[in-house]
């Protein structure tokens, strides 16, 4: 009983003991008398830290370094502890300010009237929903005032914790790794762009190394340069800064690149903000020219895409014209007449609105938004143009978003890999640039198992237990790339891609390979039988089909072409000449590429050309001869009949006799099966 | 009956020789007909202890004396069967019809021999002319039966073990793959009953342990198959497969750490069960250990280089290790194998 009593006691004594430490303890001789060197030190960098916190704008940072050393001498000041919570929340390191807004709270509770709102700013960092939720609840408006929030902040925080611990229940499956020390560094790297394929990254840092070298007054950084890596079988080569005529004294920052990589959006700090655009004219980037006024206005425009055909930008811009709150997006014709137009109510929230990002699908938008369900800050979010209007944004998930801002995000045509830029504890140091890998819905093991199911047989029967399928949704778009050579020198070659829609005869975009590695990158959306035609001044087109059906799959074609010079006995594929099913009847999705050729005839008056057919080797070689005459004759009937003098034609059935692939295979008779022209005299 | 018959004589005419030795004269001259009724009578009870060999030398010279004794047929290709030779049983059971054409044991017994050869669509006619000629000899309908089972007719298999047990309510082999049978059809509690009155009738019959709880478990009663599969392993503990099929119930239970212990046992009791390898590996990846998946992987496919379900394994298992093209490159593999879910799962993971 007594020693029971006793053991007790002494538990109480030690409670008392604690209740007592929980006050805040005071920077003075009473308290820290016997070491007056160390108390002088502390107090002068506390107040080093106050200048630094109390001036406007704050410079928290700097704050901070002060802070941080005087808390090491007496960790248990109340206002001390408060101001390194509060410089945190400010800083890049954000969730940092937790613990130190506890102990604050610990030490005194009502030390503060903002207490409650910033604890729950450190708690909402953290993503600790609940708490925050109750520290939001206990927050007074009225103390907000200096602080710069009032009862609109509080609700639109308990929602955005509400929003948070919903979609941290159901987190997406991904991998979130640092891209590596190629990319990144101990300073800040951030807004990476890529290429379709990935080949190449382009990205801002502020690195020591930066062109001028010189610090930002304002931020105490190094200024903004933009720096490129290039990917290869081993992961990301060592990244090079772009140098002039890109990067400058001042920032330049990137905002967007085009999918095939041959022209780049930066940011300039001109006219309040403004966007410019670079072409990449073989190895060399081009001097940045202004966008001109129908996109950059006197209001901050800070973040741009192309469509994949390269005619439409979307863009972000805080304009107060037409703007629905904060940042919005709008799209416009880059070289049309008419206005930009806000993209309208589903995307743009009264909130900001940032880092717009058009896939290469030319339907699927990527963009970051304070508003809509986020979980605090800007997260991302995707929404797909369909039926001419936009799906009402889908947030892309714990744990890509983060209470904190998620912004800057551009994914792989194949819609696997996102880059985006992100605070981790773990990283090179400051902001690093991360890839995001999308695992999509998780994929199930399979098991065997076997049962011996008939009583008088020995033999069991197998099988396996298999999980139910899965969804599987990939990017609906087809990558083409390769590099233009001339097919005699075989020397990379500059020349026009036209991408056309065959079944309207339109020339959907234009795209140039470029001068110096010859190489080109198109993306063609799904939807539509495309005619790609290779052209080059004083060379024979060449001819290629992609005949993608709505929703066809992601893939990626890799076709080098090589270019033939006019000469006489050169022959050329036409691969845009249609014919109906067993039959010599033209299609009419064949015209763009009649037309092509009946150009090709105009242009060189002393052009003569034989037009054949050939089939595979299946079936009878009499009816495949005569059904490949058929349709060489209906290809010359179709340009006599447009005007072409007929001692210029001529057409030939050559059945299954001339073969350029072996027919046994499915991909090699359907290259055998074609119409194609020879030079017969220029 | 028929065999009866003659045995009976048989008994008359030794109990003769030993009583009288003055018949042994008479029975010295005795008809060519009965010479091979004696013949075929010795061989009878050699069949019955089991000296084949022996059995076969009487029955070769019965038929020399009487070459139109349809018994002895019968009977010699019976011997033949117990002799692994098919071949010439078959051609004995071609006479015996041929002399006696309502007989239908030799229909079953040629169905019999033709299953052995391999041949059977010819097994099953006979025993579809058995069953015609006698509709209540049960073997008939069941083995019938089996043979459209094993074709995946599983109605029309069903309906011969329904025959084969209103011809014999007690047989036990019938229930049970009639239940197999249902449980094809997907009427598994249906099965379960079959294979409970399989029990109750054989209860030595443990298969029927086994298949029921896998009918059970397919009806989502994890814990009844569970009992059956605990059942099973207490009466018969060195079956891997048994403890392969508790294991993967035990997955579907989630119970993951059990399963992996039950597939550790199988492949302590059969290192080279494939299906051991390829389950624990599957286990081990819901377990998220990754490295473990994958070794297992590698084992199940070296056992079976085609086993399309462990190349899927590993390859999951090498995509969470970040080794995209090592993954890649086996749900390929498992899709050239035939599996679509790994074509689907290689166009979501964007292999090229």
């Amino acid at each position: 009983m007594r020693l029971a009593f006793r053991f007790l006691s002494t538990c109480g004594a030690l409670l008392l003991a604690a209740a007592v430490h929980a006050q805040s303890v005071e920077f003075s001789k009473d308290r820290f008398g016997s070491d007056k060197e160390g108390l002088k030190n502390a107090q002068r960098e506390l107040k080093l830290g106050d200048e630094a916190y109390e001036s406007d704008p704050g410079r928290y940072e700097v704050a901070l370094q002060h802070y941080l050393v005087a808390q090491k001498f007496n960790p248990d000041n109340f206002r001390l502890n408060l101001r390194i919570g509060d410089s945190y929340l400010h800083s890049e390191y954000k969730s940092r300010a937790l613990p130190y807004l506890q102990k604050a709270y610990q030490l005194n509770p009502t030390g503060d009237p903002r207490i409650h709102y910033l604890l729950a700013d450190g708690l909402h960092l953290n993503a600790k929903w609940d708490e925050a939720i109750a520290e939001y609840k206990a927050a007074q408006p009225s103390a907000g005032k200096a602080a710069g929030y009032d009862q609109g902040d509080i609700t639109k925080k308990i929602h955005e914790c509400e929003n948070g611990r919903k979609l941290m229940q159901k987190p997406v499956r991904v991998f979130i790794d640092n891209i590596g020390a190629t990319i990144n560094s101990p300073y800040p790297e951030y807004s990476p762009v890529i290429t379709a394929d990935e080949s190449v990254i382009l990205f801002t840092s502020r690195r020591d190394n930066s062109s001028g070298g010189l610090s930002d007054p304002q931020t105490g950084g190094f200024f903004e340069d933009v720096y490129q890596s290039t990917r290869s079988a081993r992961g990301w080569n060592p990244a090079t800064n772009l140098g002039a005529p890109i990067n400058t004294e001042g920032h330049d920052a990137t905002v967007g690149l085009s999918p095939d990589g041959q022209r780049m959006l930066v940011y300039v700090e001109d006219n309040g903000g403004d966007l410019n655009q670079a072409e990449l004219r073989g190895a060399k980037w081009g001097k940045p020219q202004k966008l001109g006024s129908r996109i950059n206005s006197n209001a901050h425009e800070s973040s741009a895409s192309y469509s994949p055909d390269g005619r439409f930008l979307f863009f972000v811009s805080d304009k107060k014209e037409d703007g629905l709150g904060g940042r919005d997006i709008y799209r416009i014709e880059i070289e049309g007449k008419g206005k930009a137009q806000n993209l309208g109510s589903v995307i743009n929230t009264p909130y900001g609105e940032e880092g717009v990002f058009m896939h290469p699908d030319g339907k699927t938008m990527y963009f970051s938004s304070e508003g809509h369900n986020s979980m605090g800050g800007y997260d991302i979010f995707k929404s797909v143009f369909e039926n001419g209007r936009w799906s009402v944004p889908e947030n892309l998930g714990w744990p890509i978003n983060t209470p904190d801002d998620d912004v800057f995000f551009v994914i792989s045509a194949s819609g696997r890999h996102g880059y985006y830029s992100s605070f981790r504890d773990a990283g090179e140091g400051s902001k690093d640039i991360y890839q995001v890998t999308f695992l999509g819905p998780e994929k199930q093991p399979l098991l065997s198992q076997e049962d011996q199911l008939l009583a008088s047989r020995a033999q069991p029967v197998k099988e396996t237990l298999l999980a139910p399928p899965v969804a599987i949704a990939t990017a609906q778009v087809t990558i083409l790339k390769g590099v233009v050579t001339d097919e005699a020198s075989k020397q990379p070659l500059e020349a026009t891609i036209d991408v056309v829609d065959n079944s309207r005869n339109a020339i959907i975009a234009s795209f140039r390979s470029n001068a110096q590695s010859g190489r080109y990158l198109v993306s063609l959306p799904s939807g539509i039988n495309y005619g790609i035609v290779v052209r080059q001044e004083g060379y024979l087109f060449h001819s290629e089909n992609f005949d993608l059906p709505e929703g066809a799959a992601y893939a990626q074609v890799t076709k080098d072409i090589a270019l033939k010079k006019l000469d006489v006995g050169v022959k050329v594929v036409l691969n845009n000449i249609f014919f109906d099913f067993d039959k010599a009847t033209l299609r009419k999705e064949s015209t763009a590429e009649l037309e092509r050729l009946q150009k090709l005839l105009a242009e060189t008056p002393n052009l003569r050309l034989e037009i054949s057919g050939h089939t595979d080797n299946v079936g009878q070689s009499a009816y495949n001869k005569d059904l490949s005459q058929r349709r060489a004759k209906a290809v010359v009937d179709y340009l006599l009949q447009k005007g072409v003098a007929q001692g210029r034609l001529s057409f030939a059935g050559y059945g299954d006799t001339q073969p350029v692939a072996p027919n046994s295979t499915k991909g090699g008779r359907q290259l055998n099966r074609r119409t194609e022209f020879k030079v017969t005299g220029k | 009956m028929l065999r009866t018959i003659f045995l009976t004589a048989a008994f008359g005419l030794s109990g003769a020789a030993v009583q009288a030795q003055v018949d042994t004269v008479r029975a010295s001259t005795l008809p060519p007909a009965q010479l091979a009724e004696k013949l075929y009578n010795s061989g009878v009870a050699k069949y019955n202890q089991k000296s084949y060999r022996a059995a076969l030398a009487d029955f070769d010279q019965a038929l020399k004396v009487r070459p139109d004794f349809a018994k002895a047929y019968y009977n010699r290709a019976t011997t033949r069967y117990e002799l692994k030779e098919y071949a010439p049983a078959v051609q004995d059971y071609d006479q015996a019809i041929k002399l006696d054409p309502a007989g239908f044991g030799s229909y079953f017994g040629r169905g019999q021999a033709r299953e052995a050869l391999g041949q059977r669509p010819e097994a099953e006619q006979d025993y579809s002319k058995a069953a015609e000629v006698k509709p209540d000899y049960a073997p008939a309908w069941y083995y019938r039966g089996a043979l459209r089972f094993e074709k995946g007719e599983y109605q029309a298999a069903k309906a011969d073990f329904d025959q084969a047990l209103k011809a014999d309510a007690g047989y036990a082999y019938a229930y049970h793959d009639r239940g197999s049978a249902q449980r094809q059809l997907g009427n598994f509690s249906a099965a379960v009953q079959d294979y409970s009155k399989a029990l109750s009738l054989q209860p030595d019959l443990l298969p029927a342990l086994l298949n029921r709880a896998a009918a059970r478990r397919r009806a989502g009663d994890l814990k009844g198959a569970l009992a059956d599969y605990n059942d099973y392993l207490q009466k018969k503990s060195d079956n891997a497969t048994a403890y392969t099929n508790r294991g993967s119930t035990r997955f579907e239970s989630g119970d993951f750490k059990g399963a992996v212990e039950d597939f550790s046992k199988a492949v302590d009791l059969n290192g080279s069960y494939a299906f051991a390898w390829n389950n624990r590996s599957a286990a081990y990846f819901k377990l998220e250990d990754y490295k473990k998946a994958i070794a297992d992987a590698d084992k199940a496919i070296a056992l079976n280089p085609d086993y399309a379900e462990a190349y899927l394994n590993r390859a999951n298992a090498r995509e969470m290790l970040r080794d995209a093209n090592g993954a890649c490159a086996d749900w390929r593999k498992a899709s050239d194998l035939g599996l679509q879910t790994a074509t689907n799962y290689a166009a979501a993971a964007g292999c090229e």
